[in-house]
């Protein structure tokens, strides 16, 4: 089953037209974003109005809190370092709504805020990012990094493929610290990773559009 | 527990990728003036077209000479990069095509004959689509 949907996503990706995990897009452009891991699913839709902003709506559903999470969310690329084979990038991230516990009523204010920080050449990729939540009576504060690699270098509109692996750090959690060997395949405006985490034996899909 | 969770999120990307089609009507045009028709909404059946892309803008393997910007540019690590100048770019009427060398951090920005583009304006929508330029050098007459 989970092979057949595999499948499924590796024909929607080069079918169709390429995405970095960048949560600011070019000017005019919308963007539409999809994450699952063991832990939570989210969807994020934004429209950036300029290359450094983006504003849309986020709604996350963690499983290992059991809250829903749905707001605003604010991405902001406060600077951007371009060298001649180089780019790296310092995010700010901003997010407000309600979060509501599963099953429950009584939906609470909630929010969370995140900074990236990335650098990467056409072979090499590394990223690091902090996060801290405050989900109705959840709070928390995580860290994540990734080391990535082009096992070739594509030309322009080739199927691109990075292979990374992805280590977090949940302080709160029995299992405090998660290795993710994952897959990231890229192609026109669609991105795609597959992943599998270790420690909690779940696995990883995330998707990315633009328009 | 964990299966239902994937399944959910696959059949989420499966449902919102699924492409709309516009549905193809047999009209009557008479009396219809359609000199100021977009030029997708026309029937291009009876003649060709250089091979354009997405965006509409001429594919580069088209274009033979004419006055072109050679800009080098740095931050162009992916096709994304190339992707977002050719949103910036596009919309500039004096552009005809462009063509992103990733592996030499170079666009080549051809013109359209009479069209002008000064290094100002380069530089300003290479920066607007997130990227710094470095320097041009100009052929055919640009």
């Amino acid at each position: 089953m989970v092979l057949r949907l595999i499948i499924a996503l590796a024909i929607i990706v080069s079918l169709s037209g390429t995405v970095h995990a960048r949560p600011v897009s070019y000017p005019g452009g919308w963007t539409f974003m999809q994450k699952s891991n063991g832990s939570y699913s989210s969807v994020h839709a934004h429209y950036s109005p300029t290359a450094s902003d983006s504003i849309g709506a986020y709604i996350e559903r963690n499983w290992q809190e059991d809250i829903t999470f749905t707001g605003i969310q604010y991405n902001r690329l406060v600077k951007r370092w371009n060298g001649r084979k180089t780019q790296a990038n310092f995010y700010a991230k901003v997010g407000v709504g309600q979060a509501q516990p599963f099953g429950k009523n009584g939906a609470q204010i909630a929010g969370f805020t995140e900074l990236a920080m990335d650098w990467e050449t056409r072979r090499w990729f590394t990223e690091y990012r902090i996060r801290a939540t405050d989900y109705a009576d959840n709070q928390s504060i995580h860290h994540s990094g990734r080391l990535g690699i082009a096992p070739y270098i594509g030309n322009y509109g080739d199927l691109h493929t990075w292979l990374m692996v992805q280590v977090e750090n949940h302080p709160e959690s029995n299992k405090p610290t998660t290795t993710t060997p994952l897959v990231r395949l890229f192609k026109g405006v669609q991105m795609l990773e597959l992943g599998y985490t270790i420690e909690h034996k779940e696995w990883l899909a995330n998707w990315i559009v633009r328009f | 527990m964990k299966s239902l969770k994937i399944i959910g999120a696959f059949a989420s990307i499966i449902i919102l990728s699924q492409p709309a089609y516009a549905q193809q009507n047999e009209m009557n045009h008479d009396g219809h003036n359609h000199s100021e028709m977009k030029h997708d909404q026309m029937n291009h059946d009876d003649h060709d077209h250089p091979e354009m892309d997405e965006e509409g803008i001429t594919d580069v393997s088209t274009v033979i000479g004419g006055p072109t910007i050679v800009a080098t540019v740095n931050g162009l690590v992916c096709d994304f990069c190339a992707q977002a100048l050719k949103k910036v770019f596009k919309k500039e009427e004096a552009v005809k095509a462009l063509k992103v060398n990733l592996d030499a951090g170079e666009v080549r920005i051809f013109l359209r004959e009479g069209q002008m583009l000064s290094d100002a304006v380069v530089a300003k929508l290479i920066r607007k689509s997130g990227y710094s330029l470095v320097e041009t050098k100009r052929e055919g007459g640009a």
